[in-house]
């Protein structure tokens, strides 16, 4: 993932926007490909492993087009990013709470067998990213948006909170025991996993 | 000695501690195996959680987005909203009117004339360029220019106050 410049995306999304405005939706391309990592991370992260990549991924389309159906309604006073991530994260959590999933282990993992274990930095990092979704899992869906938004490591706090709607205050605390419930999941996730090795 | 605080750690594991707190933290670790314990179970979740901040999404989501976004715009989403932009309810509106007021003046003044002179399709008047001027009727073409003036302004008040008033009230609700 490139880094991108939040100043500099902002003036070059602004251009992007007012010329889907104009007619020219084919501009609306490059926000999407610029944005999609991180829409489908917010969805990917919030259904988490009781959706699967698809879910994630129509929540991510989801929210693409009713951006592009409220481009009108943007008023460009805040970033680009803290609209389309506020929308993706409305429209995970209204996925998670009114669809039934099925529950399906996360799907990387599932691609390495035992023979592939030796290529053990991915594997270890695939191993990370389970253990991580299953303790997300165990959250509530506002902290797991919290804890997202956070590790995206661009957004300030003010950022967030026009996201996720909570006062800047309310969000710290919030941040704060978000974190602390996530290491402690993920704490008992692996002292289980260690266990279940023995 | 501070006293550190979950707070303290977390801001530790952020790098928003002073280089004299950094220590203090630190030393206070290797005293304290509690400290030092919370400290690696919250490292744990940042550094897992750093190496995943990111999940890649599919390569053909934006083809798909794309196809349904370009679908949308033939629906008229981002053509310009303006008067004249899509003129072909405003045209077909005004020619039908323009017909019909214009069929309207001239039968009323026939008939009108017909009162007047009872052999009209007798008299010489039908050759006569005065017959023109007599079918046209001051009464009915005021009432006729009335109507289309209202046509007129029931189409601009459709398309500059109720049309983008109820677009904009289905895209909030989600329709479309």
């Amino acid at each position: 993932m490139a880094s991108k410049s939040a100043v500099g995306n902002k003036i070059i999304d602004s251009e992007l926007i007012d010329q889907v405005r104009t007619g020219q939706v084919s501009a609306y391309r490059t926000l999407v490909e610029r944005y999609n990592d991180y829409v489908y991370t917010i969805a990917y992260r919030v259904l988490g492993n009781l959706g699967n990549r698809e879910d994630a991924e129509e929540a991510t389309q989801d929210s693409f087009i009713k951006a592009f159906k409220g481009l009108n309604s943007f008023q460009g006073q805040a970033k680009f990013t803290t609209w389309i991530y506020r929308i993706a994260m409305n429209t995970a959590i209204s996925y998670k709470r009114k669809r039934k999933m099925k529950v399906e282990p996360i799907e990387d993992y599932k691609q390495f067998n035992e023979g592939e274990v030796s290529n053990m930095p991915q594997y270890q990092q695939l191993e990370r990213r389970k253990f991580l979704q299953l303790a997300l899992d165990t959250l509530l869906p506002d902290d797991v948006s919290v804890l997202t938004l956070f590790y995206f490591k661009e957004l300030t706090l003010v950022e967030m909170s026009e996201i996720t709607s909570i006062g800047v205050n309310t969000l710290k605390v919030k941040l704060f025991r978000a974190r602390k419930r996530l290491s402690v999941a993920l704490d008992r996730i692996l002292k289980q996993e260690v266990t279940s090795l023995l | 000695m501070t006293q550190f605080t979950e707070e303290h750690i977390l801001n530790y594991l952020d790098q928003a501690l002073t280089a004299q707190e950094i220590a203090e933290l630190e030393q206070e670790m290797q005293n304290d195996p509690e400290l030092k314990t919370t400290v690696e179970q919250l490292r744990t979740s940042h550094v897992y959680f750093l190496e995943n901040q990111v999940e890649a999404g599919s390569e053909q989501l934006a083809d798909h987005v794309m196809a349904e976004v370009t679908e949308l715009s033939r629906k008229e989403y981002y053509r310009p909203t303006g008067l004249f932009n899509n003129t072909s309810f405003l045209l077909t509106a005004g020619i039908l009117t323009a017909v019909v007021a214009f069929l309207s003046v001239i039968n009323a003044g026939y008939f009108d004339l017909q009162i007047l002179v009872p052999n009209l399709t007798e008299t010489s008047i039908l050759k006569e360029w005065t017959f023109l001027k007599a079918m046209i009727s001051k009464r009915i073409l005021t009432n006729s220019m009335l109507v289309i003036y209202g046509v007129l302004a029931l189409a601009l008040v459709d398309r500059l106050i109720l049309n983008p008033m109820f677009r904009k009230r289905a895209r909030n609700l989600g329709f479309n």
